[in-house]
């Protein structure tokens, strides 16, 4: 985007509102400087929550205010680093539009009139409305769904809420994420693997992208070494910065990541470059998957997938012979079409050329072992299966499928949903198809929030109830996550006191569960015991010293994991037949391919477009967009066009386009016109197009993703295909 | 204003009130940017990090030239004994004075603290040329001031001194003035020699034209002394000589920067040649400051005051332009890749606010009004020892 | 190290390793202090990058982090006409925030675009390579926080640090040479 900067002020002026909300917090800091002769610093760890890494940082506190949130260098997963989201964390508590206290709606959901409550006027709305709604279903506690997002400890406490409630509709965040790619690489390795990108030589990234979607360690491992000490292949429709980094980019037709992986088995296969003795010993299915693959050659997949026969030859050449290679299997993969079986393919190259178990190869997850969180559960005698079990394979009981779960809402099928509690989970705009979320809202009696700010989720809810700041409050030690080569387990402890009359979960959840019963009349707050500090004592009692390390440097850390443990001979893997499965029997039982079949794409068709999804380093989501140290970077998002689709729509490089998806939704967003992505595809950043006034910044500014997005999803695992969105695009 | 509008027989026709009126709104333009920049500091300006020197800037620079200009003038008379030249030195040195003032005021309005120049003592740096132009322009105040306190006082004895004192320090300073720019290795189409030399070249021109302004304005309604009358036409055609150097100066000037085709020298010249700059460059500098003043006094040879006048005129507009595209210019290329920064064109953008131009339009005003009092107060007309 | 010899603090910068991320920019603000509020002037240090480069689908794009180069030949120091911008004896560009009178010559001066004038403290500012931090043994916010360490700081001076034995070791450039500014930032090429 061609923005001069004088543009811009003049532009910012007409958003003084959201300037001043930047200075307002700011202002605690300059408050603090002025006080900094008098020197009280003090440094406290903890770790943050601004994405799912929890890096470790030292809280600078300056006279009681949070200055800065400084790397801890001992810590192993960050690498000794905080990047700029987490820089940038150190502004929520200061937050001028933190939600302060309970709300209740008075006027319409979405209208924004409020009124200010006590938690206990709070909590009895929310207990009258949902035990009405439950005896209205028959005593049904199934009509209540729960959503919430990984992060913290505190979820737990939420969970359990939700268990002694009564109800099986827990819906996560997995189902948007990385569902697919867990289920694939389980079913062939018996478990989704963390990456030692530290010693691998030869790697590539699918989709993958790293130097963007920053992750521990696996970012630091591979961009903080000397280039020419690893080989970097980026596959993706967008020349995204990880591509920029990589020693060779493919711009690879979207939904053919599969056609690519084929390719790459069989020529590893056809000239006889696979890892003999890995295969040998510990896979399973070989001879059916030699036969598989004869049909996908590199011609074949060239055709397919737009890269060259060529390249696909010259690639698999090098990832099988170039000692400690690996094909990356990253995170996030609710893209498109056949999800599973596109994970699978990639595993089965993994498992080809051996990369599992040695240095820069794939390895299971080691976590630091801690106590469980036990507690009592509840039981009831009414009791109905999840909504969607029926339409996904594979469903995680505690995940759910967000998109099958919500269609079924829609429809009332097999039964009606009456209310939803969310923790931490911005539904609106996580969630694809922005539309149908609303009318799922509408269809909603009671909908209660709580959040830190009021996202454009809680700007719809009925209650919303504030959660402390991750920066003033304890979280128990988190293993989740943390596992891998050196696994560690972190925890939170407040830097600065609560600043508002907000509460952490735990104290939230108790609280209301004073206010429910279960089926013999105990109140539900009797499950609860003991308190989060109490329970973090517990977790980490088998490990001698941890709780002081925790308190002084906020994790503690077990040996790192040697190789080989999980090669040795006998060893089993966690699948059905104990081995790395090529082919797998389960998927055959279960109707489904046992060998990943390649299905074609649709074509698009005429000018039409498929939308991407994708991360900015200073975007979690749609979490930090409105933060203000690091909006100033990307005011707005736009939408990335080819010149050569550009040209032929008249459209230019800063002009605002209206898009339209299949189902007919619309976007109105500037356009970026950039070499940097394929013709026949369109993208635009997370977080903006916001439809609260919570967040200032990103308020009707720029392009929703979730209101472009059709929602589509993939029934093995049940995850959300983002890329399966096709829209048209044309000038304003 | 008033009172001066009513009696002096300077303000006595309806061509001069215009003039006072003209000053008048000229000034309460200029209060409202003032009030405009005390309420949003530098905000109201456009300028911003990648240029921040602008069009009071190059105000303040056309001013000072011009002072010099006068002053250079004025010395042809008291220095080196041009004998039409001595009865327009006070109001030469009168002008010259207002005009630095005029110029100190846009310039004070864009240093972001006038008052820390107290350091400009306490703590000097002597390799700054700032801190040159500061001082120097300090003391050619005062001598100035000198000067033209011994003319009104009539003591011609000391006022050849205090002119030559004047002639010095106003090349010095404007000289000075031209490294400020020339200094800058950063900024390499500023960077070099051009500047301080061809700034002496166009004060000289200012000068000219001013001063012959300033003498068919006092005559307008009266016949001209035969010296003075004289003394025009020497000014007009040293005017014309001058400006006939300064374009071929100017268009070397020119090929030198193009020649070499060294990135940002050649970039900032062509920001003129055929950039966002052309229409201030081809129509006001080259043609209205240079060419067409050349080629009017070129048909008359100076002969005709009316003109001088007109050639006057449009080299003064022309020179305003020419210190805008100059100091412009040579920021507009920008020093590091910043694809945010720049427009379509690779170049940083900066034109005047509403705030800059009022101010801008201000200090013109404030000089006009100085002008007028200044006859009101004074006798400006230096008859006295012939 | 010794002790009582003089240090000499440089950066050493691996464009190659940066992914553009930020980091670096968010921390030098809170860690000074410094509160841009949505002004987009306001930053003292900066990734250098021309975009995306070539035609699909080759490509390339660069990264080059940089700031106040705290250059041994500074022009900004020449210019300033109050010596409210000089040199400490460690090498160090620092500015007098009183003396400054905003003319603005340095920003002119220096060949980086390293300064700019703070809305906030209506003076001008630049990166101060965090000389409170350094004082302290600290490291540069900007060093300490990158995730991908694309900055390394140390004392030139010391043959044990690993700038030393990164320049020793390493083929590298300074930024615009031509202007005789002799940079305190080093990248490696």
């Amino acid at each position: 985007m061609k923005v001069s900067r004088r543009k811009f002020l003049a532009g910012s002026v007409a958003g003084l509102g959201a300037l001043g909300a930047g200075s307002a917090g700011l202002r605690f800091v300059r408050r603090a400087d002025a006080r900094d002769a008098a020197g009280e610093t003090k440094y406290i760890n903890s770790s943050c929550a601004i994405c799912t890494s929890k890096c470790v940082f030292r809280g600078q506190v300056v006279n009681g205010v949070i200055k800065r949130l400084e790397p801890e260098p001992d810590f192993p997963k960050s690498r000794g680093m905080i990047c700029a989201r987490g820089n940038a964390g150190a502004w929520t508590p200061y937050d001028p539009d933190r939600l302060k206290h309970p709300l209740i709606r008075t006027g319409k959901r979405g209208e924004g009139k409020w009124r200010k409550a006590t938690w206990e006027e709070a909590y009895k709305y929310i207990a009258d409305k949902t035990n009405q709604l439950v005896e209205e279903e028959g005593g049904h506690r199934s009509c209540i769904g729960f959503a919430s997002s990984e992060g913290t400890f505190q979820e737990h406490y939420w969970h359990q809420f939700r268990e002694v409630f009564g109800s099986p509709n827990s819906l996560r965040h997995p189902t948007l994420c990385l569902s697919s790619n867990i289920r694939g690489f389980q079913s062939v390795f018996g478990t989704y693997p963390v990456t030692d990108l530290k010693n691998a030589r030869y790697v590539i990234m699918a989709g993958a992208n790293r130097a963007e979607a920053i992750f521990t360690p696996d970012t630091m491992d591979i961009f903080s070494r000397p280039r020419g000490s690893y080989k970097l292949i980026c596959v993706d429709p967008r020349f995204t910065k990880t591509a920029a980094k990589a020693d060779q980019w493919l711009p690879i037709k979207p939904g053919t990541d599969m056609a690519f992986a084929l390719a790459l088995a069989h020529v590893i296969i056809a000239e006889n470059l696979y890892d003999r003795d890995f295969v040998e010993n510990f896979c399973t299915g070989f001879d059916e998957l030699v036969e598989h693959v004869k049909q996908y050659t590199p011609e074949w997949a060239a055709d397919e997938t737009g890269i060259a026969a060529a390249d696909i030859r010259q690639i698999a050449r090098e990832l099988a012979t170039t000692p400690h290679s690996v094909f990356y299997p990253g995170r996030r993969s609710s893209w498109q079409g056949e999800e599973v079986q596109t994970r699978r393919a990639i595993a089965i190259v993994n498992a080809l050329i051996g990369a599992f178990d040695r240095p820069g190869g794939l390895l299971p997850a080691t976590n630091v072992p801690m106590r469980s969180y036990f507690y009592e559960p509840a039981w009831y005698t009414l009791t109905r299966p999840r909504l969607e079990s029926d339409d996904v394979t594979f469903l995680s009981p505690r995940d759910g499928s967000w998109i099958a779960w919500r269609d079924r809402l829609l429809k009332a099928d097999p039964y009606r949903i009456r209310g939803l509690f969310i923790y931490k989970q911005n539904v609106l705009e996580a969630v694809p198809d922005r539309d149908k979320s609303l009318k799922m809202f509408d269809q909603l009696d009671i909908i209660v929030c709580i959040d830190t700010v009021m996202s454009d989720t809680a700007w719809h809810a009925d209650v919303v109830l504030p959660e402390s700041n991750y920066l003033e409050r304890f979280d128990p030690p988190n293993a989740y996550g943390m596992g891998g080569i050196e696994p560690t387990v972190v925890f939170r402890q407040p830097l600065i006191d609560r600043m508002y009359d907000t509460k952490p979960c735990f104290e939230i959840v108790t609280e209301l569960a004073a206010y429910f019963e279960d089926e013999d009349g105990f109140k539900l707050s009797e499950y609860f015991e003991g308190t989060p500090e109490e329970h973090a004592r517990d977790f980490v009692a088998d490990h001698p010293g941890a709780w002081e390390q925790l308190q002084d440097k906020a994790f503690f850390a077990i040996p790192k994991v040697e190789f080989g443990a999980f090669r040795q001979d006998g060893k089993e893997f966690n699948t059905a037949t104990g081995k790395v499965e090529l082919h797998s029997q389960d998927f055959a039982d279960r109707d489904l391919d046992p060998l990943p079949v390649f299905r074609r794409p649709e074509e698009l068709g005429g000018d039409r477009f498929r939308f991407l999804v994708g991360r900015h380093a200073i975007h979690t989501n749609s979490m930090t967009a409105a933060f203000p140290e690091l909006n100033w970077h990307q005011p707005e998002n736009a939408v990335w066009l080819n010149p050569e689709p550009a040209l032929r729509l008249g459209i230019r490089d800063g002009d605002t386009v209206r898009m339209q998806n299949r189902t007919g939704s619309q976007v109105t967003v500037k356009a970026k016109v950039t070499e940097g992505i394929r013709p026949d595809c369109v993208y635009y950043a997370p977080g903006y197009g916001g439809i609260s006034p919570g967040k200032p910044l990103v308020y009707h500014r720029g392009g929703s993703q979730a209101a472009i997005l059709e929602s589509h999803f993939e029934p093995i695992s049940g995850n959300a295909l983002m890329h399966e969105t096709i829209v048209e695009i044309r000038r304003v | 204003m008033n009172s001066i509008a009513m009696n002096d027989k300077m303000i006595n026709t309806r061509g001069d009130m215009f003039w006072v009126l003209t000053a008048g709104a000229f000034c309460l333009v200029g209060l409202a940017g003032l009030l405009s920049y005390l309420i949003q500091g530098h905000d109201a300006y456009n300028i911003y990090r990648q240029i921040p020197w602008g069009i009071l800037i190059s105000t303040y620079v056309f001013f000072a030239v011009c002072c010099t200009g006068l002053c250079l003038v004025s010395s042809l008379g008291h220095v080196f004994g041009f004998k039409p030249f001595a009865g327009i030195g006070k109001r030469a040195i009168a002008m010259a004075i207002i005009a630095l003032l005029s110029g100190f005021v846009a310039i004070g309005l864009e240093l972001g603290r006038p008052l820390a120049l107290i350091y400009n003592m306490l703590s000097p740096n002597l390799s700054a040329p700032i801190w040159w132009m500061g001082t120097l322009y300090s003391i050619y105040l005062v001598v100035l001031l000198v000067e033209f306190y011994l003319m009104v006082k009539g003591k011609h004895r000391y006022v050849g001194y205090a002119s030559l004192a004047g002639f010095i320090g106003g090349v010095a300073a404007n000289s000075n003035l031209g490294s400020v720019f020339g200094f800058l290795d950063a900024r390499v189409w500023w960077h070099g020699p051009y500047l301080p030399v061809s700034i002496i070249l166009t004060a000289a021109i200012s000068g000219c034209a001013i001063t012959i302004l300033l003498f068919a304005h006092r005559y307008a309604r009266e016949k001209m002394p035969a010296d003075i009358e004289r003394a025009m036409e020497i000014t007009a055609q040293l005017f014309a000589m001058m400006l006939g150097i300064l374009l071929f100066f100017h268009f070397w000037m020119v090929m030198t920067s193009i020649y070499g085709q060294v990135p940002s020298q050649r970039d900032a010249m062509m920001i003129m040649l055929n950039g966002p700059l052309s229409m201030s460059y081809w129509g006001f500098e080259v043609i209205l400051g240079m060419l067409l003043p050349f080629v009017l006094l070129l048909l008359t040879k100076g002969k005709s005051l009316k003109v001088a006048v007109a050639a006057s005129i449009s080299t003064l507009i022309g020179f305003f332009f020419m210190r805008y595209n100059s100091v412009v210019a040579g920021q507009m290329v920008p020093l590091r890749d910043d694809v945010e920064a720049v427009g379509a064109d690779g170049l940083l953008r900066y034109s005047p606010s509403l705030t800059e131009l009022a101010i801008v339009i201000g200090t013109f005003g404030l000089c006009l009004a100085l002008y007028f009092a200044a006859n009101r107060v004074f006798d400006l007309d230096d008859r006295g020892h012939h | 190290m010794s002790e009582n010899k003089k240090k000499r603090w440089v950066m050493v910068i691996d464009p190659r390793k940066c992914i553009d991320c930020k980091a670096c920019d968010v921390a030098c603000k809170r860690e000074n202090g410094v509160e841009a509020n949505g002004d987009r002037d306001t930053y003292r240090n900066w990734i250098t990058s021309k975009g995306v480069e070539g035609t699909f689908p080759y490509l390339k794009q660069r990264f080059e982090p940089s700031q106040c180069q705290h250059c041994d030949n500074p022009p900004c120091v020449k210019v300033c006409p109050t010596t409210a911008s000089r040199q400490t004896p460690e090498g160090l560009v620092e500015i007098d925030y009183k003396r400054c009178i905003v003319c603005a010559a340095c920003i002119l001066a220096c060949p980086y675009d390293a300064r700019y004038k703070s809305a906030q403290t209506k003076v001008i500012d630049k990166c101060t390579f965090c000389s409170h931090r350094i004082a302290k043994g600290k490291l540069p916010a900007c060093v300490d926080t990158c995730p991908t360490k694309v900055r390394i700081f140390g004392d030139l001076n010391d043959p044990d640090s690993e700038v030393f034995r990164l320049l020793a070791r390493h083929h590298y450039r300074v930024l615009q040479p031509e202007q005789g500014t002799k940079p305190s930032l080093f990248y490696i090429s």
